[in-house]
C-alpha cells in the first residue's frame, strides 16, 4: 500500500519528499482556520471515542446552515402574505430550492440532536472542571442559541406547523414571572403572532443569531484550545505528540464528509414538510411545539406551567454550576469517573426508563391532586407540590446513589445526570408520539 | 487517520452521483410539484368558490341572471392580474364587489390566487364535486327554495293571486342575493318590502327592473327577464306586506360545512337529501311510490351499495324506468351519503307486501304499467320534484 500512500502525498504536495513535521507545523501556525488547532496534538485525544466527532460535526453543520440559509434569503420575503407563496415557489419552481430547504431543515434539526450529545459526551468524560469550566459556561450559551436559532426558524414557512408551534411556545412564555409577558410582546411585536412576529423572528435568525454565533463558536473553539484541549485520562507514561497535519486534519475532513454526504441524501429522499398556509381560526388538534420542547410541553401536562418552567429552569441552572458544583479533577478525561460512576449512571438512567412512563400514566390516569386537595389553591396542589415531589425524588437518587453505591460526590452526579437527561428524552418520545388528539394520551403503533 | 479520509472521499463520490441523479430529475420533480400544487389550489378555491361566489355565478360557473358565465375561453386565457384586480377590487358599477380584506371583502390574496388559478385551470362541472369533497355541501345554493304550498297560499290570497305567486318564486330566483329573503336589502342592495316602495306605481318599478339604476348594482334586467316576469315581479312587490302577513317567507339558504369523518353528519346529510331528493317517486322514509320501495327487506338485501351508488349515478336500467340519472346533479360525496342513509334503514326496514313501485311493472293498474316514459313532472308532487324543467340543476337539490 505504501505506493498508494505516496500517490495520496503526490496530489497532496507539489513536491516530494513530503515536507518535514517543522513546515506542517508552521503551515497550522500560519492558516486562520487551521489556527484554531495547536500545531500537535497528543495521540490519545486523537482517538474516535475521545470525541466522537460530535463537536466537529457541530460546527460543520453551523456552516452548512449559514451557507445554505444565505441562498435561502434570495427567494425568501418575511411577509405573512408572501413568506408562504415563497416557499411554495422553492417547492415548484425554483431549481433545487426544495433541495436546499431539506438540507437547512435536517441540518437544523440535527444540530439541536448533536449539540445536545455533544454536551452529554464534554459531562461524561469530565471536561467541564477546572480551566475548562468557563468553556463549559459558553458551550451551553450555545446550546441555548442553537434552541432560539431553530424556534426562530420554525416560524419562517408560515404554515400551520410553524403557525400553531410558535403560538404554543410564545404562549409558554407568559408564565415567566415578571418578565414573560414584556418579552413574548417584544418578540412578538404584539398580542398574537401575527406580520410583526414574523419580521421580529425574521430578523433575530438571520442578522443577531448569526452574529452572536460566530462570535460564540470562534470564542469556544479558541478557549477549547487554549484550555488544553479534549480531556484525556491521565496517562503512565510519556504522551506522544502528532503533527495536526496530517493526522487531526485528516479524520476532521473525513468526518465532515461522510456528514455532508449523509445529510444531502437524507434531504434528497426526504424533503422539508410544508403544511397548508397558517390560518389562526383553524387550530391543529393536537396543537404542538416543535419537538425539541415536547419534553417541557409534556410537563406542562403534569404540572402548574410554573412549576413546569421552574422545573427546567432548575435543570438549566444546575448544568451551568455543575463545575462549582463538581470540582474534583481527579479523573479527568475517564469516562463517567470511574466504574463506580459507570453503574451509577446507569442506574440513574434504568430508574428514568421506568419511572418516567409510569409516572406519566399515573398521574393522566389516576392520580388528580388538584381534585384531591380541593381546597388548596391549585397553585400549590398543581404546581408547589408536583415541584417539590419532583426536586425530592432527583435527591433521593442523589442520596440513594452516594448511600447504596457509595459513589463518591461526582459519580452521584453522573447518576443524578443521566437520570435527568434520559427523563427528557422519554418525556419528549411520549410528547412527539403518544399525544394524540386533545393531547390525551394514545397508542401510536 | 487515513481510512476516515477513505471513507470521506467514498462518502463524496457517493454524493456527487446522487447529486447528479437527483439534477437530471429536478425537472421532471418540479412539474410534478407544480401539478400537485395547482391541483390543491383549484381544490381549495372550489370551496371558496361555492361559499362565496356560486350565489351569483352559478355552481358551474354558468352565470345567473344578468351575472356574466365564468366558464368560458375567454376568461381562461386572460391574464393573471386582470382576474386578480376584478376579484379583489371589484368592477364599478356591477354587482362584483372588491373581495380583498383591504377592500373591506373576506378573502386574502392567497385565496384570491387560487380562485384566479381556478377561473384558469379548473374543469367547470368539477367545482361543486372539488368542494363536496373539501366537506362543503353545496345542498341548496343561490336562490331560496319555494314550496308548492306556498305558492297556494299566496294564489288564493285574491283574483291576481297567480301573478303574485309567479313574482314570489321569480323574485326568489333572481333578487334575494342582493336585496334580502325578508326584503330587508344587504350591502348590495336597497331594501324592498316597505311601504315607501309599495305606494310607486308599477310603471316606475318596471321601468327601474327593466332598466337598471346606473352608478349601482342594480343591473338592467330587461335583458334576462321576460317583461311579464318583471311585471309579475312588480305584482309581488306591491303585495309584498299582505303575502307577509298570510305567513309565507323565505328562508336564506347557506351552503353546509361538514366533517367528512363524523359518521352521523354524513348520515343526516344524507338523510336530508333523500328527504329533499328521493322521497317524490320512493314515499316518505322509502316506503315506496312510484318508484319500489327503499325501506324494505326485499330491496336492501338484494341490492349492495355498488348497484345503489350505480342506479343514482346512471338511472334506472330497466327499459321504460323513471329513475332519472343523478350523476351530474350530485356530487360523490352526497351520492355516498344518500346510499349510507339508505344502508342505515336496513336494520329496521320491514317486509312489504309490494316492494316494487308502479312503475316497475309490479303494482298500479295496467295503464300506469303501459307507460313507457312517463312525465315525472306530471307523476310527482313538483314540490319536490329534482330539477325536472325550471329552475337550474343547483337551485333544486334541497329544500
Amino acid at each position: 500500500m505504501s505506493w498508494l500512500n505516496a500517490m495520496i502525498d503526490r496530489l497532496r504536495y507539489r513536491s516530494v519528499p513530503p515536507p518535514e513535521d517543522r513546515s506542517r507545523m508552521r503551515a497550522v501556525a500560519n492558516n486562520l482556520v487551521l489556527h484554531l488547532h495547536p500545531t500537535r496534538v497528543p495521540a490519545p485525544a486523537l482517538r474516535f471515542s475521545r470525541t466522537w466527532g460530535l463537536g466537529g460535526i457541530s460546527a460543520l453543520l453551523s456552516v452548512l446552515l449559514i451557507a445554505t440559509g444565505v441562498l435561502l434569503m434570495f427567494r425568501y420575503d418575511a411577509s405573512i402574505e408572501r413568506a408562504y407563496p415563497a416557499v411554495q415557489a422553492m417547492e415548484t419552481v425554483i431549481p433545487f430550492g426544495s433541495l436546499l430547504r431539506g438540507i437547512h431543515h435536517w441540518a437544523g434539526n440535527l444540530l439541536m440532536i448533536t449539540v445536545v450529545l455533544h454536551m452529554v459526551r464534554v459531562f461524561a468524560s469530565g471536561g467541564f472542571r477546572g480551566e475548562r469550566r468557563m468553556n463549559w459556561v459558553v458551550g451551553l450559551g450555545m446550546l441555548v442559541l442553537v434552541l432560539t436559532f431553530n424556534f426562530t426558524g420554525y416560524l419562517l414557512p408560515w404554515d400551520q406547523l410553524a403557525f400553531w408551534a410558535i403560538t404554543v411556545g410564545t404562549g409558554l412564555l407568559i408564565y415567566v414571572p415578571l418578565v414573560g409577558q414584556a418579552i413574548s410582546d417584544f418578540l412578538l411585536g404584539g398580542p398574537e403572532v401575527a406580520q410583526s412576529a414574523l419580521r421580529n423572528f425574521y430578523a433575530l435568525h438571520v442578522a443577531l443569531l448569526p452574529v452572536v454565533l460566530i462570535f460564540g463558536l470562534s470564542y469556544h473553539f479558541w478557549r477549547v484550545r487554549k484550555d488544553g484541549g479534549v480531556t484525556i485520562p491521565p496517562q503512565s507514561e510519556q504522551v506522544t505528540k502528532l503533527t495536526t497535519i496530517p493526522h487531526l486534519v485528516t479524520a476532521e475532513l473525513g468526518v465532515a464528509l461522510i456528514t455532508l454526504a449523509g445529510l444531502v441524501i437524507f434531504a434528497m429522499a426526504v424533503p422539508a414538510p410544508l403544511e397548508a398556509l397558517a390560518n389562526a381560526a383553524h387550530p391543529p388538534n393536537p396543537a404542538k411545539a416543535a419537538w425539541y420542547f415536547l419534553g417541557v410541553q409534556e410537563l406542562l401536562m403534569h404540572m402548574h406551567p410554573l412549576a413546569a418552567l421552574s422545573l427546567a429552569a432548575s435543570g438549566l441552572l444546575g448544568l451551568a454550576v455543575l463545575p462549582l458544583w463538581d470540582r474534583d479533577t481527579s479523573d479527568e478525561g475517564v469516562y463517567f469517573r470511574s466504574q463506580t460512576g459507570r453503574r451509577a449512571g446507569m442506574i440513574g438512567a434504568a430508574l428514568a426508563i421506568v419511572l418516567t412512563p409510569l409516572l406519566v400514566l399515573v398521574d393522566e390516569l389516576w392520580l388528580d391532586l388538584p381534585t384531591l386537595l380541593a381546597p388548596i389553591s391549585t397553585l400549590i396542589s398543581n404546581g408547589l407540590l408536583p415541584l417539590l415531589l419532583t426536586l425530592g425524588g432527583l435527591a433521593g437518587i442523589y442520596a440513594g446513589l452516594r448511600g447504596a453505591l457509595r459513589a463518591r460526590h461526582s459519580e452521584a452526579l453522573v447518576g443524578l445526570f443521566s437520570f435527568v437527561m434520559v427523563a427528557l428524552v422519554v418525556l419528549t418520545a411520549v410528547g412527539i408520539w403518544f399525544r394524540g388528539p386533545n393531547m390525551a394520551l394514545v397508542w401510536p403503533f | 487517520m487515513r481510512r476516515y479520509l477513505g471513507a470521506g472521499f467514498v462518502a463524496l463520490l457517493v454524493m456527487i452521483i446522487a447529486l447528479g441523479v437527483y439534477g437530471s430529475r429536478e425537472g421532471q420533480r418540479m412539474a410534478l410539484a407544480q401539478e400537485s400544487l395547482r391541483d390543491n389550489a383549484v381544490g381549495d378555491a372550489a370551496a371558496i368558490y361555492v361559499e362565496y361566489c356560486a350565489t351569483c355565478h352559478g355552481a358551474a360557473g354558468e352565470g345567473i341572471g344578468t351575472t356574466p358565465p365564468l366558464n368560458s375561453d375567454g376568461l381562461r386565457g386572460m391574464d393573471y392580474d386582470t382576474l386578480f384586480k376584478t376579484i379583489a377590487r371589484g368592477r364599478y358599477g356591477t354587482a362584483m364587489v372588491g373581495w380583498h380584506t383591504d377592500e373591506g371583502g373576506m378573502l386574502n390574496d392567497y385565496q384570491i390566487d387560487q380562485l384566479v388559478a381556478m377561473v384558469r385551470y379548473v374543469d367547470w362541472p368539477q367545482v361543486r364535486e372539488l368542494a363536496a369533497q373539501r366537506g362543503l355541501i353545496p345542498a341548496t345554493l343561490a336562490a331560496p327554495a319555494v314550496g308548492q304550498s306556498q305558492l297556494d297560499v299566496i294564489a288564493a290570497l285574491g283574483p291576481e293571486g297567480s301573478a303574485w305567486s309567479a313574482g314570489f318564486t321569480t323574485f326568489a330566483e333572481n333578487c334575494t342575493v342582493c336585496h334580502g329573503v325578508s326584503g330587508d336589502g344587504s350591502s348590495l342592495g336597497v331594501p324592498l318590502n316597505t311601504p315607501e316602495l309599495r305606494a310607486k306605481d308599477a310603471t316606475t318599478l318596471a321601468r327601474t327592473i327593466t332598466e337598471g339604476v346606473p352608478g349601482t348594482m342594480m343591473a338592467p334586467w330587461g335583458k334576462t327577464l321576460s317583461p311579464d316576469e318583471i311585471a309579475s315581479v312588480v305584482a309581488f312587490l306591491q303585495h309584498w306586506d299582505e303575502i307577509q302577513a298570510a305567513g309565507v317567507a323565505l328562508v336564506a339558504p347557506v351552503p353546509v360545512q361538514i366533517d367528512l369523518g363524523d359518521a352521523q353528519a354524513v348520515l343526516n346529510l344524507g338523510e336530508r337529501l333523500f328527504t329533499s331528493t328521493c322521497t317524490a317517486c320512493h314515499g316518505e322514509g322509502g316506503s315506496g311510490g312510484i318508484g319500489p320501495a327503499i325501506n324494505s327487506q326485499q330491496f336492501l338485501s338484494r341490492k349492495d351499495d355498488a348497484a345503489i351508488t350505480q342506479t343514482i349515478i346512471a338511472g334506472g336500467k330497466r327499459p321504460g324506468s323513471a329513475m332519472p340519472a343523478f350523476g351530474d346533479r350530485l356530487t360523490s360525496v352526497e351520492i355516498d351519503s344518500i346510499v349510507t342513509y339508505i344502508r342505515s334503514l336496513q336494520a329496521t326496514a320491514p317486509n312489504v307486501a309490494n316492494p316494487r313501485g308502479t312503475q316497475q311493472g309490479g303494482g298500479g293498474p295496467p295503464w300506469m304499467r303501459a307507460t313507457a316514459t312517463p312525465d315525472p313532472s306530471g307523476a310527482t308532487d313538483p314540490q319536490s320534484s329534482t330539477g325536472t324543467g325550471g329552475p337550474p340543476p343547483w337551485a333544486s337539490g334541497g329544500k
